[in-house]
């Protein structure tokens, strides 16, 4: 009993091993996280397009049924109504209103993937391609009953600004569809004869309809085909088309118009489609011609920039610099938006977007009278500004004026650096000569935030102040070398253009796992604001605890997320909510990488199916040196069975079997199907006719040293390979097989996300976001690649031309950008890790030592996994 | 004597709340655990007995007691059995004894991990060096950490090798205490060496030789780090052991109620395994 009793300190350090440590957090885990407030300035603005629908109706054009937006809507009912007796009863309907319609359902599509975006972009197209005429060009107006106004002026057939908006109609359908969706198919051959017709204008050197506005908007038009369908005649005729409009610039940076691009005819400049610096901008982008891109500088350093010094863009500016303050209205805003959010793209000078935020910001209230002309209860936004009082705003809610400003803001919305100031007002008054605007102008924001943009000769700056004292930021990348390395010069970055937001970098602490220390730090509130090391198995538990801020919640971020990612990218990383939680950062896309030589050497392909599969390993494997030992492999399946390990050949077949079905879906498993068993299967196979060494290679890699010919594996390997593989070993990769009668490239792949988290304990949640933003822009991905062989979660990634060079720095990189966008990870679900755990026992049991069928082992495996789903 | 009362009060004040915060807390708190669920993250919630329920009928669990009690069947011979004959050994005239003596204590104060990294290069299947000395005698390759049979006896006899030396210390102090005076009477009867040895210095050996096994046994059932670092716990679970499920439980799933069960299971096993233990080996030395 002594002996006993000498021994209960023993015991106690026994059982004490695995709750100390939980033990002395106990003492802190009574609070948690304290809840982060984020207050309403810091939001992301709401886009409804619930007016724009009301104002959509169904009607029949050429015996074709399509979709319409009835052109005016009157307050305060805001029945949809038409041309009014002003206007000569022009129609209820305009190819004008309806092709621009259909450009915001589509990018509202492409944002969303919301299948009613679609629909009616698509019913809008067939009405924009229903009044063409058989030779590219177009009628304007409907009646009511659908049948076209072939009288009016503003609807007599000809190829003129209805042409050209048409035109960019289906530029955008076939950038944002892809020049392979069926429904293209529809718009390609009126697309073709408008191109030819464009092509026709522009070989006499004459401008669309003698506008440039009109020139303009047919030249994004062409350019969004360009952008995903390139080919060097529409490259030449874009250029040629941006060539007319660079001369139409007058004045420089002391003399009126200040560089502004004006109609011949007019010898005015005016707001309403002034669009001719976008167009330019992203001809500049799109065609690799820099001297584009200075020529649509010109104005917005210039004139546009004279704007926001005098405090509001006029509705009009002479010849002589004289203004017309009003009408202003959203047609008038829009495109001064979209052109310096066009030119902070071809220049990647973020400068460019604060002021098209300071711009948008009228649609917010930043307008004399302080009137709210964008209602996102409703989507409505009012017609316009007649003067500097509120009873000279007009109320009603027109199409053009629900497009345009849906335009700009959904522009706005994807651009992190533009976004965050729709909440800034000019400071003082508001100066209507733009000769004698000054040299500087202050904007103030919430919470004491300042801007201020000045003139600088030709060009200008932008000076920002985030509030009162300056703000610091807590960072914790990932601990490897690469990685902090990369993390230090983006900080440096950031921290050189804010000085009042400093980033501070550390380390994530040494800790068994990132997840423990992780989980560590919140349980002891010692979280920094922003982690870029969150797997999607930790990421669930974060959630749980109320450790991480919503991220969609959040104006930079969710801006973010517009500009880099899709809904379906997006889908998997949502919580029960409907929230997202971390920011994707980046992807390691699984593929078959294998050594070129060694396939040649057996007589075999790269595998794309079981069979095929099977068939290499046979013929892969040798006994290279004759002692009867094999020791050259065809793959390695790792014989471990920690979760993770998995990653490596179970989990990336069965994603590219199941056609992206995970493991955990909204609690429930969802595994226990034919792929799960068919990945199983062909690697018992494989074991059991002894096709794969049963070794853990400790210590080696046996890819890099030519042991085994394939290895599933993402592309942060390749830039480790190119610095320890053996010398002459030359690899490629290939998709991971799939079962025979699949096809391999239509496979998801395994895409090892690794996401960037903001936590609850921040004080500066709104600053964190932009952060965030800033290390997810397309600067900081382009700086990824290049570095650390790593890809952005970005779609389009392997057709983006802003990152064709960096994909270049490393071989392979290109394939494995082409399969971001169908790429599946681990599930957010907080019981992922314990999930994958009985799974890779039941993958251990069944393939690698045969003891039990594939059909059992997962089955077993599912049984148990609802267990733990239950027990939660 | 107030006084001195006051001063031993203060004198054992600082043991007295070390072993209150890291050993009493921890087991009071673990046995609140058992009762309870929790993540570490959100606030615990009552569980009733489900954590106690799901231990009776967690065949894990099962196996990691029957796996321990396999390892533990091999690891106590054999370590008792080594550490005997090397104190043996480095208690007679030897050439650089305390060389030696050093030597053999090293691997104690070697971080395990450390150790158990390097033990898996020795055992690896195609490079590894004992399968290199077995090639060069055609033998091989022997799966060391692959094959279900092998691989826990592979860990213990790691295991035997990383602790030995502190066991050969214990031995050692016992062999330098055993009398010459009883070497010398028996020799002169006649004895033989192993005579010598199985009758005078075995028996007189046996308060270390317990304390080797009760120590041995309380250090069996926490292997920990040898399958943790070698084998995860494979293949087909034969080297889980009760603590790398528990370290699972808590650190991989944060099921901190589960792991605290399964802490406490795991003291009970040990306390009736060291009553049992004490009563054999107890019995024996009264016989």
């Amino acid at each position: 009993m002594q002996d006993w009793a000498a021994k209960v300190p023993l015991i106690g350090a026994v059982v004490g091993s695995a709750v100390t440590p939980a033990a002395l957090m106990v003492l802190g885990c009574g609070q948690g996280p304290p809840p982060v407030a984020v207050p309403s300035w810091a939001k992301p603005i709401e886009l409804r397009l619930d007016h724009l629908r009301h104002l959509g109706f169904d009607v029949t054009v050429a015996g074709r049924p399509a979709r319409a937006v009835a052109l005016y809507a009157e307050a305060p009912d805001y029945r949809p109504i038409g041309s009014p007796a002003r206007d000569g009863f022009e129609g209820l309907a305009a190819v004008d209103d309806a092709a621009r319609a259909a450009v915001v359902y589509l990018r509202h599509f492409e944002q969303t993937a919301d299948p009613r975006s679609k629909q009616e972009a698509l019913g809008l197209l067939t009405f924009v391609t229903a009044m063409e005429q058989g030779d590219g060009e177009f009628l304007n107006f409907i009646h009511t009953d659908g049948t076209p106004n072939r009288a009016a002026p503003t609807s007599r057939k000809s190829f003129s600004y209805w042409a050209a908006r048409a035109l960019w109609a289906m530029g955008e359908a076939v950038r944002v569809l892809g020049p392979d969706d069926p429904d293209v198919d529809a718009v390609r051959p009126v697309l073709d004869r408008t191109l030819s017709r464009l092509r026709r204008d522009v070989d006499r050197g004459h401008l669309v309809g003698g506008s440039a506005t009109a020139t303009a908007e047919a030249l994004l038009g062409l350019l969004s085909v360009q952008q995903v369908e390139p080919t060097v005649e529409r490259a030449d005729l874009a250029g040629r088309t941006a060539d007319l409009l660079v001369p139409l610039a007058q004045g420089d940076a002391d003399t009126p118009p200040w560089g502004a691009r004006v109609d011949p005819a007019e010898g005015v400049w005016h707001a309403w489609g002034a669009r001719s610096t976008q167009a330019l901008a992203l001809a500049g982008r799109v065609l690799a011609r820099p001297d584009l891109v200075t020529a649509a500088q010109r104005e917005g350093d210039q004139l546009w920039v004279r704007f926001l010094l005098a405090g509001e863009v006029p509705a009009a500016v002479s010849a002589d610099g004289s203004t017309t303050p009003f009408p202003q209205i959203a047609y008038g805003v829009s495109p001064v938006v979209e052109g310096y959010l066009a030119l902070a793209e071809a220049t990647e000078e973020p400068r460019y977007a604060v002021l098209a935020g300071l711009v948008a910001a009228w649609l917010l209230g930043a307008n004399r009278p302080g009137i709210t002309m964008y209602d996102s209860a409703t989507g409505r936004t009012f017609d316009g500004l007649g003067g500097p009082s509120a009873e000279q705003v007009n109320r009603n809610s027109g199409a053009e004026s629900t497009i345009e400003a849906l335009l700009a803001l959904g522009a706005v919305a994807t651009h992190p650096e533009a976004t965050v100031y729709l909440g800034y007002r000019p400071v003082g008054p508001i100066v209507s000569s733009l000769a004698d605007a000054p040299a500087e102008r202050e904007f103030a924001g919430p919470e004491d935030g300042r801007v201020t943009v000045s003139r600088r000769g030709a060009t200008f700056a932008v000076q920002e102040r985030a509030g009162a004292s300056t703000i610091e930021l807590k960072y914790w990348p990932a601990a490897n070398p690469m990685e902090v390395d990369l993390a230090r010069q983006l900080a440096d970055v950031w921290n050189a253009r804010h000085p009042d937001i400093q980033v501070r970098i550390q380390p994530i602490p040494a800790g068994r796992s990132s997840e423990e220390v992780l989980l560590a730090a919140v349980v002891g509130n010692a979280t920094p604001d922003i982690c870029s090391n969150v797997s999607s198995g930790l990421l669930g538990r974060l959630v749980r605890a109320g450790a991480v801020v919503r991220l969609d919640g959040l104006a930079a971020t969710a801006a973010r997320l517009g500009e880099r990612t899709s809904e379906p990218m997006l889908e998997p990383m949502r919580l029960p909510d409907g929230g997202i939680y971390a920011m994707p950062w980046k992807t390691n896309p699984m593929m078959l990488m294998y050594n070129v030589d060694h396939l040649a050497e057996a007589g075999v392909e790269p595998p794309g199916t079981y069979s095929e599969l099977i068939e290499a390993l046979r013929r892969l494997v040798r006994d290279t040196d004759g002692d009867e030992r094999l020791d050259r492999w065809g793959f390695w399946a790792r014989l471990k069975t920690t979760w993770f390990e998995r990653f490596y050949d179970f989990y990336p077949l069965y994603l590219a079997a199941s056609e992206g079905r995970t493991l955990v879906s909204q609690g429930e498993v969802v595994f226990e199907n034919e792929a799960a068993v068919a990945a199983i299967e062909v690697l018992r196979q494989a074991f059991a006719e002894r096709l794969l060494p049963r070794s853990n290679f400790e210590g080696r890699d046996p890819f890099m040293d030519g042991t085994v010919a394939m290895k599933v594996v993402g592309p942060w390997f390749v830039k480790e390979l190119e610095e320890l593989k053996i010398p002459g070993l030359r690899y490629d990769v290939t998709p991971v097989p799939v079962p025979d009668g699949n096809d391999p490239e239509a496979a998801y792949a395994f895409a090892d996300l690794k996401n960037i988290a903001v936590f609850s304990t921040t004080r500066h949640p709104a600053a964190a976001a932009r952060f965030v933003a800033f290390l997810t822009s397309p600067e900081a991905d382009r700086l990824m690649i290049e570095e650390i062989a790593q890809l952005p979660y970005r779609r389009a990634l392997a057709t983006d031309q802003r990152f064709a060079d960096a994909l270049t720095r490393w071989p392979t990189l290109q394939a494995y950008a082409a399969r971001t966008d169908r790429g599946r990870d681990i599930d957010v679900d907080p019981d992922i890790v314990e999930v994958f755990d009985i799974l890779s026992e039941a993958y251990e049991a069944a393939a690698i030592y045969g003891v039990v069928s594939p059909e059992q082992a997962v089955r077993d495996a599912a049984g148990e996994a609802r267990a733990v789903l239950r027990a939660r | 004597m107030r006084a001195e009362s006051r001063s031993g009060l203060l004198l054992s004040a600082p043991y007295t709340a070390f072993l209150l915060l890291f050993a009493l807390f921890p087991i009071g708190f673990s046995v609140v655990l058992v009762l309870l669920k929790w993540d570490l993250v959100t606030p615990p919630s009552f569980a009733g007995l489900d954590n106690l329920q799901h231990l009776v009928a967690d065949a894990r669990f099962w196996q990691a007691i029957v796996n321990t009690f396999v390892f533990l069947a091999i690891h106590l011979p054999l370590q008792v059995i080594v550490a005997l004959a090397l104190a043996w050994s480095l208690n007679r005239p030897l050439l650089l004894r305390s060389f030696w003596r050093a030597a053999f204590f090293l691997p104690v104060v070697i971080s395990g991990a450390a150790v158990t990294i390097l033990w898996s290069a020795l055992y690896a299947t195609d490079v590894g060096l004992i399968n290199g000395v077995l090639a060069r005698l055609d033998l091989g390759p022997v799966p060391w950490l692959t094959d279900p049979a092998i691989a826990m006896p592979a860990i213990a006899v790691m295991a035997t090798w990383k602790n030995v030396g502190f066991y050969v210390v214990i031995y050692l102090a016992g062999l330098q205490n055993v009398p010459q005076s009883c070497h010398e009477a028996i020799e002169l009867e006649g004895a033989t060496g192993w005579q010598s040895f199985r009758h005078v210095t075995l028996p007189l050996l046996k308060p270390q030789t317990l304390l080797v096994v009760t120590l041995s046994t309380i250090n069996g059932f926490q292997l920990f780090i040898e399958p943790y670092v070698l084998t995860g716990g494979g293949p087909l679970r034969r080297t889980l052991s009760v603590v790398l499920y528990m370290y699972r439980n808590a650190f991989s799933y944060q099921k901190m109620g589960y792991a605290a069960t399964l802490g406490l299971a795991l003291a009970l096993v040990i306390a009736v395994v060291l009553v049992l233990q004490r009563r054999v080996i107890g019995s024996a030395e009264e016989s």
